[in-house]
């Protein structure tokens, strides 16, 4: 069957913009409610449980009132900017996940629908683009309010995100290195063919997995809105719906981070231990597991996010930044060293792509991992400034005393 | 006492939008109120404004014992931007009244106030030269929940209450909101009134000489 | 006259030392204000009597319009581990100022602009004495005065309308806003409405620009590490440009940068209440840090004056409102040493119960308050469940759960209910596992570790010197505890220990707390085996209401019973100070009485409100994410702070 073309192309189009945006939209309100009931789990008590069966209707009734109070434009706000932001923040959230594909290809009586809104050739770069747009929201919401928590939140969460989006680059290059491709369908195809990139590219998940957390903002980088320092920083201003613009933004950004790790990590629609859902004849039925399949991994990582959230401290800034250029950023470019000087070696070596290749890498890989563990171990590397400082002041009574 | 917001009138509002010649209501204003109810009381974002021990009340029912977060009111909004219901728990001295009505101010409407504890309500047993006598002379305030401080459960009953009256409520009725100063002294209940309202009562009256 | 110093004093200073008496052998001196400072920095630095610790400076006036008000120094010597009071009389018709002791101890600070805010006696060379407690253009006057009407010179719509109509810059000091040196450059109303206030340098010779000039207050002189170091290790973050009243400092080579002023509360979610600082920021380093408070100032002591002695306690319960038990503790313990009543055994060991839950219940606030500061949230719901089981247990015995007004002068409110040693002993088993388990959420966490460790140090001089107390005094390697060392209630009887920590940073405070809990429950333990049967109440006949049957059929009793509780308990002339180590550090209880029922000072010296004093020493040159955690650590609670 061959792909579909045409007006049935524009067609299908249309239909799958509507639901991907629409599922996700739903799937981020659904996820607020999960994260109060997963707190509410994690913290012994019961979270929103009077609106609705079981308090799933709290979402619908924060969103209409939100919807339904008065927006506040304070005085000297840069009208124009402050009402940009939120849209900047909302729009990339949303159409980064054009690219990812989500299950196995329907077949239709037109013809054969590619599984993502957009198979662009040039998928990953596409991705890397639109999302490092997504930090324009913050800066300019935090520049645009005319308050200062606003934009010391906003100072913080540009520079936050563009540290760690050469981090999340970098360690992306490695799936690429990998793959030999950049289509987002040939990266499944090629772990449908081997193993799952996350054990062959362990040292890679984990540092893509840490960036994409202080990509999304959540704790423990939730920095640009720390609470009990910046209030609700880049967003004090906002109320109502623009406020409501941000947070589906972050929750967004949540899914489609999460979307990104399974497409490049954990195989994306494959499903493991079995070639059937692989392999043409494509069929409706595989169509719905393998989208089951997908939309499951997708929501273990979002998990991922709620229990990390409801566990973990809060960075301090020049931590962050630590870990960001002085951790991850070499981590990730020496990584991409060794994985490219491997496939080079086993290309040279004449070892066929496939699950040995694979277990070869996984073995380079683990003993890399458990290397970047240990150093990542308490109190190695994220000392901060405080230990730095101390050290300062030694130095300095050390040189009064030679004065005096 | 001039200021426009009715917080004490009961909920039937047919005279007020009469008067008002806005809108008389129908079926389906009236479901429309209902909608909009639902969803302004089922989402209550506290700012929490927490000055003493009733503070301490308030983060014991915003803990996992009582639970604030039942009623959809766990996200705590510290921005008063994002904020439905002030919470004023604990006593307001004269140092801090100008805070709460910034506060307050800084609240977008739809808005509404639960003063908690007797503090917070009429001064309690601080009748001293230091302490605002009940913060209704700042702020409009919608539920006064009693105790010094009130336990968990009374300030749940109050939140209770305070969705009860949001629920009679109608999106029509445009003399719900209105706030105006009573006169050009900076405040909002003329003098006389702000007096009134503080003038000691109970025990406190006998409190005047030291020795 | 008992205290040794007080000897040598008049022996090297004869002629400027008075004699003086005190309750139960507190040594008391008065002194001449004119070599009042002399006098107090020798006992300071002299060997044989290192009175290097600052417990509290106060006043009093007395309700006699004729005796001299005083000025009241409290100094302990921690080597030597004794106490004296030092006294300034100074007369109503000369002027009321005596010379500042901010050069001997930094922490005398802020106790001395809350003496000037309520009093109105004016210290000569202090660096930046503004008022404290109320605002910087409050007009009503001093309210602890005795002429002070208890609520006030005008009518409440009137004060409502100053207070609403003030400037809210008005709170500022020139320091903050950095324009101290422009000041004279200002224009006419901005001047008018910055409210120069005698003795601030911008406002010209003070009183004290004389006398004791040149020696301005480390913290207040902006010598914070990480002023004006471009290119320091921490500058690496966004670099700021901001709205901004500071002076520039150069960044870079090309870069004008200035420094950002900015409010952190008094409605701030990691202010503990209505704590308010103003933080100058270089970008993300703290370069100074003010802080504000007197946003919950109550009049609590203004309200003692006017009440009797147990009417205090219920007030004593608002003070530190996370450890109520402890507070009223306290209050009768030095109303009772006041009035010379001894309690029985079982009172004791009730009251040593009553001081450890509190303490523990005080204690898990705090973690859990300092956890959501840091960013773990799910620390804090943890705590505050065991809170609610504790909360069961003193809810039962004082059917209150936070303000339980506990004790009575010579007794307790109510003996306990049937089966509570039981349930308490249950509890006591039970609780340490949350610890356990928070420790190892918490503890093996690199985050947590890098957030506290080495953060907020103040070294042991430091903490001496800013007269820190309690935990924090504790963390910084000074192995005080008002239980070891002064012992009341029995509290050397009872097998604890004490622990210390050796970094004096966030951490160790930590680690101190959290041992305390653990502490705090072996003594309770060992409470619950001690304790006696026997009469609950002191037999004085003075303080304790008789039976209500005998007060409903004898009617002597009856009289009697009337008359203490409309008339109250008249207390012997005299005074004490009464230290207890409460959650939060040393609480003092001064009480003054001339004779009558109702004191005429009440004074509490409390523990956070000198805490907190230290924190721009702690918190300049961090970055704001430290001073937030710094902020967390002190525990403090504007209640007993602002009073």
């Amino acid at each position: 069957m061959s792909p579909v073309t045409g007006s049935a192309f524009f067609w299908t189009s249309v239909v799958k913009i509507l639901i991907v945006f629409g599922g996700i939209l739903s799937l981020v309100a659904f996820w607020t409610w999960v994260e109060r009931r997963g707190a509410g789990w994690i913290q012994n008590r019961l979270g929103p449980n009077r609106v609705g069966p079981e308090g799933l209707l709290q979402p619908a009734a924060d969103g209409l009132k939100n919807f339904l109070k008065e927006e506040t434009l304070p005085p000297f706000a840069d009208r124009f900017v402050f009402l940009l932001a939120p849209v900047m923040a909302f729009v990339p959230a949303l159409i980064t996940f054009a690219v990812v594909p989500f299950a196995s290809p329907l077949p239709t009586p037109w013809g054969l629908v590619s599984p993502a809104i957009a198979d662009l050739p040039v998928g990953f770069l596409y991705i890397l683009a639109i999302s490092s747009l997504g930090v324009y929201g913050v800066v300019l919401a935090g520049w645009s309010s005319n308050n200062k928590y606003s934009l010391l939140g906003g100072l913080r969460g540009s520079a936050q995100l563009i540290s760690y989006e050469v981090s999340m680059g970098l360690s992306a290059v490695a799936v690429l290195v990998l793959a030999g491709n950049i289509t987002m369908n040939e990266i499944v195809a090629r772990q449908q063919h081997s193993v799952w990139f996350v054990l062959p590219l362990s040292v890679a998940f984990l540092t893509f997995l840490i960036a994409s957390f202080a990509e999304t903002n959540r704790l423990p980088f939730d920095l640009p809105e720390a609470e009990a320092e910046l209030i609700a920083g880049y967003h004090t201003e906002y109320s109502a719906m623009k406020f409501s613009m941000f947070y589906i933004a972050e929750y967004s950004n949540m899914v489609t981070a999460s979307a990104l790790m399974v497409t490049l990590f954990f195989g994306g629609w494959d499903i493991p231990f079995t070639a059937w859902d692989n392999t043409p004849p494509w069929t409706v039925l595989k169509f719905v597991a393998t989208f089951a399949a997908f939309w499951l991994k997708v929501v273990a990582f979002l998990f991922a996010y709620v229990w990390v959230r409801w566990t973990l401290p809060r960075f301090r800034f020049d931590q962050l930044m630590d870990l960001g250029w002085k951790v991850l950023l070499p981590v990730a470019l020496g990584y991409v060293m060794v994985i490219a000087v491997a496939v080079w070696g086993l290309g040279a070596a004449g070892v066929p792509f496939g699950l040995g290749y694979g277990l070869i890498l996984t073995a380079v890989s683990a003993v890399l991992l458990g290397l970047l563990l240990w150093g990542l171990d308490r109190n190695r590397v994220i000392g901060g400034s405080a230990a730095r400082q101390r050290a300062r002041w030694l130095a300095d009574a050390a040189r009064q005393r030679g004065a005096a | 006492m001039e200021l426009k917001r009715d917080a004490s009138s009961p909920p039937s509002t047919a005279s007020t939008l009469e008067r008002a010649g806005f809108v008389s209501p129908n079926w389906v204003t009236t479901r429309l109120d209902d909608l909009v109810n639902w969803s302004r009381a089922n989402s209550l974002w506290p700012m929490a404004f927490g000055t003493a021990c009733c503070a301490i009340e308030f983060m014991a029912t915003a803990a996992s014992r009582f639970d604030l977060a039942r009623f959809g009111m766990e996200r705590v909004a510290y921005s008063p931007r994002q904020a439905d219901v002030l919470i004023c728990a604990g006593r307001l001295p004269f140092k801090l009244a100008p805070v709460i009505r910034r506060v307050w101010d800084q609240m977008p409407q739809p808005k509404w106030c639960i003063s908690m504890g007797a503090c917070a309500s009429s001064g309690g047993i601080f009748d001293n030269y230091a302490m605002v006598q009940g913060i209704d002379t700042i702020v409009p305030v919608d539920v006064y929940v009693p105790g010094c401080p009130p336990r968990p459960e009374g300030l749940l009953y109050g939140i209770l209450l305070l969705q009860k009256k949001i629920k009679g409520e109608s999106v029509f009725d445009p003399g719900l909101r209105v706030e105006q100063l009573a006169n050009d002294q900076g405040l909002f209940l003329e003098p006389a009134a702000v007096d009134e309202l503080s003038e000691p009562f109970g025990n406190s009256v006998h409190q005047t000489r030291s020795a | 006259m008992t205290n040794p110093s007080a000897a040598r004093l008049r022996e090297r200073f004869a002629g400027s030392v008075g004699a003086a008496a005190g309750a139960d052998g507190e040594g008391v001196v008065h002194v001449d204000a004119a070599r009042a400072h002399e006098l107090l920095a020798w006992l300071r630095d002299d060997p044989g009597e290192r009175y290097d610790y600052l417990t509290d400076v106060t006043a009093v006036e007395y309700r006699d319009r004729e005796r001299p008000l005083e000025v009241v120094y409290q100094l302990r010597s921690l080597p030597r581990n004794a106490d004296l009071r030092v006294k300034i009389d100074l007369p109503k018709d000369a002027e009321l100022a005596v010379d500042s002791v901010v050069d001997l101890w930094p922490g005398a600070n802020w106790l001395e602009r809350e003496v000037w805010d309520m009093f109105g006696v004016r210290f000569r060379g202090h660096p930046d004495l503004r008022r404290l407690l109320m605002w910087e253009t409050y007009s009503e006057g001093h309210p602890l005065r005795k002429d002070f009407p208890l609520r006030g010179r005008f009518s409440r719509a009137e004060q409502v309308r100053r207070a609403l109509g003030g400037d809210l810059t008005a709170h500022y000091s020139l320091e903050e806003l950095s324009i101290a040196e422009a000041y004279d450059a200002l224009p006419e109303d901005l001047r008018r409405q910055l409210a120069p206030r005698p003795g601030s340098p911008a406002a010209g010779a003070g009183p004290g620009a004389g006398g004791e000039g040149g020696h301005r207050v480390v913290e207040l002189a902006l010598a914070a590490p990480g002023r004006g170091m471009p290119g320091a290790p921490e500058a690496e973050g966004p670099g700021s440009a901001a709205t901004a009243a500071g002076p520039a400092t150069p960044a870079g080579p090309d870069m004008k940068t200035d420094h950002m002023l900015i409010n952190i509360g008094p409605q701030h979610p990691a202010t503990h209440g209505v704590l308010r600082l103003v933080v100058e920021l270089d970008g993300e380093v703290v370069v100074r840090v003010i802080p504000h408070i007197g946003y919950l100032h109550s009049g609590f002591e203004k309200l003692g004056e006017y009440r009797h002695y147990n009417q205090i306690i219920p007030l004593t319960d608002r003070t530190d409102y996370l450890s109520a038990p402890a507070n009223n503790v306290a209050f009768a313990l030095a109303a009772e040493r006041l009035m010379g009543i001894e309690i029985t055994e079982r009172c004791k060991v009730l009251r040593v119960i009553a001081c450890e839950l509190s303490r523990i219940i005080s204690h898990l606030v705090w973690a859990g308050t300092t956890a959501i500061d840091i960013g773990a949230f799910t620390v804090f719901l943890w705590m505050f469940q065991e809170r609610e089981r504790a909360y069961n247990l003193i809810e039962e015995w004082t059917g209150a759960r936070l303000t339980t007004s506990l004790t009575r002068v010579g007794g307790m409110m109510a003996d306990l209910p049937d089966g509570w040693t039981d349930r308490l002993r249950e509890w006591c088993r039970r609780f340490p596992k949350t610890l356990d388990e928070v420790d190892r959420m918490l503890l093996r966490n690199g985050i947590w570790l890098g957030r506290t460790q080495d953060v907020g140090v103040m070294t042991t001089a430091e903490a001496i010197a800013h007269s820190l107390s309690g935990p924090m005094l504790r963390a910084s390697g000074v192995a005080f505890d008002v239980r070891k060392d002064l012992p009341y209630l029995d509290y050397d009887t009872y097998d604890f220990e004490v622990p210390v920590g050796e970094h004096g940073d966030v951490y160790d405070r930590y680690l101190v707390r959290m041992e305390e809990m653990r502490q705090s429950v072996r003594i309770l333990l060992q409470a619950l085996d001690r304790l006696p049967d026997g009469p609950l109440n002191s037999a004085d006949p003075r303080v304790i209401l008789p039976p209500k049957r005998r007060a409903m059929s004898d009617m002597e009793s009856m009289i009697h019973h009337f008359k203490q509780v409309m008339e109250g308990v008249p207390a012997p002339a005299g005074e004490v100070y009464f230290p207890v180590e409460n959650p939060k550090g040393e609480l003092g209880t001064y009480l003054v009485s001339d004779g009558t029922a109702k004191p005429v000072r009440w004074r509490i010296r409390p523990p956070s409100f000198l805490n907190i004093a230290a924190l721009p020493k702690m918190a300049e040159g961090h970055l704001l994410s430290d001073l937030i955690a710094i902020n967390a650590s002190v525990d403090i609670v504007m209640g007993e702070i602002d009073r």
